[in-house]
């Protein structure tokens, strides 16, 4: 390290559960100006200390919680965090993110991330308070869900300033493939790193700090004059702005179903449609009109400092699920376990909704792998044997919801099949279901039919933690019509998904903002709160989009070190073998084969999708090259 | 004479009606549309631009391909076409 930080605390936790021990190091200054902080410097970090094929499982896997320069400033919706690990439901690396208020607090407690090795002998919660640290036994939370936890600890430390919660619930404490890791109702999500929290006996992360977000920025006076600059923007946008009631202010991030379902683009009954023929009991304004609570209502908060504020909460008033209040239910999860499960009903997607948050399980992967077994069920793949009695067909509110409480705990047959993913259970399942088992690299896909936009097809089978709809979002160019390219051909898709990915792998994943700000502003205002934060120099925009593409080859290297080849950017045969059945990509597959090429050729890696010793070396990435081609270089 | 189906979402939706079918003189395009449903909504709302052109509040799909790469504004209208209207979108 070398000069102090800015837009950093400078000072990284090390916490050993295996050894009960502690200890603070310092931020490599050098490092977070190559990979700046959020996924890049926690990819930083695991690419060096995590040995090849340890399991994800074990206590040699490390989960790093990592904030970027931007989180915890005055930069809008800088309230990200976000936690790497090698994942239990793909075995390669993953990165999932978190808004809220607990990255904030965990930077003004005084740590730019957490590094948490081992694994604890019992129950053990960590509690910081501006740098006062100590590991306590969580064995009175074990088992409870993580609303209860949160509370609970908020109970515990409440007179301590504001502790803000990071937990794990019943799911992760099972050691579900698909536990997420939540706060304040919000989750890090997807690829399972809830499970990787509970193998290591860590129940939560408890922090409060009193450091402003002032205290942390190079130059107040450019950090002023850029942050106004991007309120101007969001405040200026149709899709962000209060002022113009802007879709997602309104309608939350499910504004886009209705346009995402007109260009044939919604994944409904697992993916053997692309158009969900009850859309209007299931958008935007049907939550808004009858689920959601009004704005600026008691209970609803959007994450700290974001002016967008799309979060939304849905309170059910009467019949079996009275007294569920849950925050959303967003655009995936509506999906999840409406189309997905051919299912209308809104009252059961957000009771759906709330069992997730309950007991921390990715909504996404948990709906994905439901509706995939309702078609095996349907198709006599399984029985009721399989299903603990349940009737799991599509369109049966009751059993769905019933398949997403088992899944909680993983309990039974049922709950253990949807509780560990799709890929798990259709390797169980076998009779060919693996074709319509709708994943890539093991992570379930999310709500976007890749035949009905060809771009999302590579940008699933590429991305580093599997199917993603975020690297990047092509959706909105290929079927929401703004800056629009043609989803039925594969003409400029390969450069939209290397681009995208990286600008979004640097300007967002890294920096701490959440990527709803890019619909407003672009990575030119990014860099200048980044500059003003940190007071990193960079030549260029084009040197700080570089970061990016350093980001995504330590990602893919970390993938390619665990055996990870073009055979793993994959998708299933219903994508690349079932022609789409409706709307103008009728009668399409996904053209991945010549996509991979293109994307391969553009990226600098080689066929095999390994990047070249030459292209690793060129991003400065001499560390990574010695263990993917040896010293002297020895994979093209 | 050409007849077009029109789906419309949010608030356009509740002022228009969701979904309705609609008869144009041939050769119309889809700002000829725009402004036979403006007609309809009254005064304040803009379906399209004085330069005619499609405001950035709005997003339209023909039979389910962003308008766009149809020539926005001046793409054609054929018989059996499906307009979607869709306010500026953004999310996921």
């Amino acid at each position: 390290m070398k000069g102090r930080a800015f837009g950093f605390t400078g000072t990284m936790l090390r916490v050993n559960l295996s050894r009960g021990t502690m200890e603070e190091e310092p931020l490599d200054v050098d490092a977070s100006r190559k990979f700046l902080g959020g996924k890049g410097y926690g990819a930083y970090i695991l690419f060096r200390e995590l040995r090849k094929g340890i399991h994800p499982l074990g206590p040699d896997n490390k989960l790093v919680f990592m904030t970027g320069p931007l989180t915890g400033t005055r930069a809008p919706t800088g309230n990200r965090f976000c936690v790497c690990t090698k994942s239990p439901l793909t075995g390669g690396w993953l990165d999932s993110h978190c808004g809220g208020s607990w990255g904030p607090a965990l930077k003004w407690s005084g740590y730019d991330g957490i590094v948490v090795e081992g694994r604890a002998e019992k129950p053990t919660y960590l509690y910081i308070r501006d740098s006062q640290k100590s590991l306590r036994d969580a064995s009175w939370l074990w088992g409870s869900d993580t609303f209860t936890t949160e509370r609970l600890l908020k109970d515990e430390h409440g007179a301590d300033g504001m502790p803000r919660v990071v937990e794990i619930g019943p799911a992760g404490e099972r050691g579900a493939l698909l536990a997420a890791i939540m706060s304040e109702v919000r989750a890090a999500g997807r690829g399972g790193p809830g499970a990787v929290m509970g193998s290591k006996n860590l129940k939560a992360i408890v922090v409060s700090g009193s450091s402003k977000p002032d205290d942390l920025v190079r130059d107040p006076a450019g950090m002023k004059a850029a942050v106004r600059e991007a309120h101007r923007k969001i405040a200026e946008d149709f899709r962000t702005s209060k002022a113009r009631s802007g879709g997602l202010v309104i309608r939350g991030s499910c504004n886009i179903a209705d346009g995402i379902n007109e260009a044939g683009g919604w994944p409904t009954r697992n993916f053997q449609e692309g158009s969900f023929d009850k859309i209007l009991e299931v958008d935007g304004d049907a939550f808004a009109d009858s689920l959601w609570v009004p704005r600026q209502s008691p209970g609803t908060r959007p994450c700290w400092n974001c002016p967008i504020s799309c979060a939304h909460v849905a309170i059910i008033e009467k019949g079996r699920w009275a007294g569920t209040v849950t925050e959303g239910p967003e655009y995936e999860t509506v999906w999840a376990f409406g189309p997905q499960c051919g299912i209308s009903d809104r009252e059961a997607i957000a009771r759906a909704d709330y069992l997730c948050d309950h007991f921390g399980i990715d909504t996404m992967s948990v709906g994905n792998t439901v509706g995939f077994l309702m078609e095996c069920f349907e198709k006599g793949l399984i029985s009721k044997e399989e299903t603990d009695g349940v009737d799991l067909r599509f369109g049966d509110a009751e059993a769905m919801v019933e398949a997403v409480e088992r899944a909680g705990t993983l309990r039974g047959s049922l709950g253990r099949l949807v509780g560990n993913g799709v890929k798990r259970a259709s390797e169980e399942i076998g009779k060919g279901s693996e074709s319509f088992a709708m994943h890539s690299k093991g992570l379930e896909f999310p709500a976007y039919e890749p035949r009905a936009a060809q771009g999302m097809g590579l940008a699933y089978a590429r991305s580093d933690r599997g199917a993603c709809h975020l690297r990047p979002w092509t959706a909105g160019k290929e079927m929401l019509g703004w800056n629009a390219m043609d989803p039925r051909t594969t003409e400029g898709k390969a450069s939209e998904v290397k681009t995208g990915t990286q600008n979004i792998a640097v300007a967002w994943d890294s920096s701490g903002l959440c990527l709803f700000s890019s619909f407003a502003y672009d990575e030119a205002v990014v860099l200048k709160m980044v500059a003003a934060a940190t007071g990193f120099e960079y030549e260029d925009l084009d040197e700080f989009l570089r970061i990016g593409e350093r980001i995504d080859n330590l990602t893919r290297a970390f993938n390619v070190r665990e055996g990870f080849r073009r055979k793993d950017d994959s998708l299933p045969d219903r994508c690349l073998k079932e022609p789409h059945s409706v709307g103008p990509c009728k009668g399409l597959v996904v053209r991945l084969d010549e996509m991979l090429n293109q994307y391969y050729d553009l990226c600098g890696w080689s066929r095999d999708g390994v990047p070249t010793q030459e292209k690793l070396l060129s991003l400065g990435l001499d560390f990574v090259s010695e263990q993917i081609h040896g010293r002297g270089g020895t994979h093209g | 004479m050409v007849r077009v189906r029109v789906r419309a979402f949010a608030q356009l939706g509740r002022v228009l009606g969701h979904e309705f079918e609609l008869r144009l003189k041939s050769g119309s395009d889809v700002g000829d549309l725009l402004r036979v449903l403006e007609g309809r909504i009254g005064r304040g709302s803009k379906l399209i631009s004085s330069d005619g052109t499609i405001p950035p509040g709005l997003s339209i799909l023909l039979n389910g391909l962003s308008v766009q790469l149809s020539g926005g504004s001046q793409a054609a209208l054929s018989e059996g076409d499906v307009v979607s209207l869709l306010p500026a979108s953004a999310g996921g």
